[in-house]
């Protein structure tokens, strides 16, 4: 017998509109029915609250049943975010992003981007990312913060994938050049030479200090820009005030802005006879 | 073939009821610990307690316990159809 036959049974009630069970959703709700059916997602809603001990005995073995059928029973809005994610993960331009780094950076590496890239979806498709970001922080530190950050900016496309392709030009063994490109992608990760993102609980002073002293690394290294990342009014606020402050002291300095949808992008060219500092 | 694609989900009303269903409670400090041997306290396949509010849920491969942060659900839905 199907379980919604096995159902029916139980609670000797028919759902004529009910094509085909899909899902079977547990509850424990004092105030609801006993059972309720949505025959649109058909849905089968089970209010143990109201269940009698003999409803609940017979109930909770179909429960196991469709555990051991479907292979798993999830929270519902655990089941909604993995539905989500396996969705957005599955487009076309996430998945040339995996597969590229998949082979080419450390295996929880790749974790935190396929989170990154789900975080940036979302954040696309205008859903607050806040609680998302923070879990990965949480779980993968600093690392983590800084690889959800290139990844929202796009850095994996626009930077760490020209890159690697760089550098397979000049090398002739590709493993050499893999090995070359895991010491320059983990130090980017690490430390990000060449951006600063601005999150809420950067002071003006501690912003313009890590531009002035990433500047100064990158000189060293022949790289004469910096770019300046961030979201919301108050942290462009900050960055702006940064810049026109580093202007004043260092009028050839060459910027870039853009502006838009409370985000903010600064580009700024380094001439390096005009050496900060 | 209405078995074959069924799933089942429980709200977090319910957390409890899905734990009980499965053999597990909660302790003292609202982690879960199996029902015939409270001592003995659930674990991740990454060997970390789960409190109740972190519960999300349980996959086949003998008894996986989920956590609900993103890096968890991720990892489980790598091994869900």
């Amino acid at each position: 017998m199907s379980f919604l036959g096995k159902l029916k049974t139980i609670f000797h009630v028919d759902f004529p509109k009910l094509e085909a069970l899909v899902k079977v959703q547990i509850f424990n709700n004092s105030n609801g029915n006993k059972i309720e059916c949505d025959n649109k997602t058909g849905t089968l809603k089970i209010n143990y609250a109201q269940l009698t001990e003999s409803e609940r005995e017979k109930v909770s073995p179909i429960v196991k049943e469709i555990y051991e059928v479907s292979g798993h029973i999830l929270e519902e809005d655990s089941d909604k975010l993995i539905e989500d994610f396996k969705q957005k993960e599955k487009s076309a331009s996430v998945q040339e992003v995996i597969n590229y780094f998949k082979d080419k950076i450390p295996d929880t590496d790749l974790k935190i981007l396929r989170a990154a890239l789900y975080l940036r979806e979302r954040d696309r498709a205008g859903y607050n990312i806040v609680n998302l970001k923070f879990a990965i922080r949480t779980r993968y530190g600093r690392r983590g913060n800084n690889i959800t950050n290139l990844c929202t900016a796009n850095y994996f496309e626009d930077w760490l994938r020209p890159l690697y392709e760089n550098l397979l030009k000049d090398k002739v063994n590709p493993e050499s050049a893999k090995e070359t490109y895991l010491k320059i992608y983990s130090n980017i990760v690490e430390e990000l030479p060449w951006t600063v993102f601005v999150s809420v609980k950067n002071s003006i002073e501690a912003i313009r200090a890590e531009v002035e002293t990433k500047i100064d690394a990158n000189l060293k290294y022949g790289i004469e820009f910096l770019n300046i990342h961030g979201i919301g009014g108050h942290n462009i606020e900050k960055i702006r005030t940064v810049v026109d402050e580093l202007e004043k002291s260092y009028p050839d300095l060459q910027k870039s802005i853009q502006e838009e949808n409370s985000r903010i992008f600064v580009r700024l060219q380094i001439i390096k006879s005009n050496k900060i500092r | 073939m209405e078995n074959n694609k069924i799933k089942i989900t429980f709200e977090r009303s319910a957390a409890q009821i899905v734990l009980d269903l499965f053999g597990k409670s909660i302790d003292s400090e609202r982690c879960l610990v199996e029902k015939d041997n409270p001592a003995q306290r659930v674990l991740t396949p990454e060997g970390e307690e789960i409190r109740l509010r972190e519960f999300a849920g349980l996959r086949k491969g003998s008894e996986i316990f989920i956590k609900k942060d993103l890096s968890s659900l991720i990892e489980a839905a790598d091994h869900i159809k």
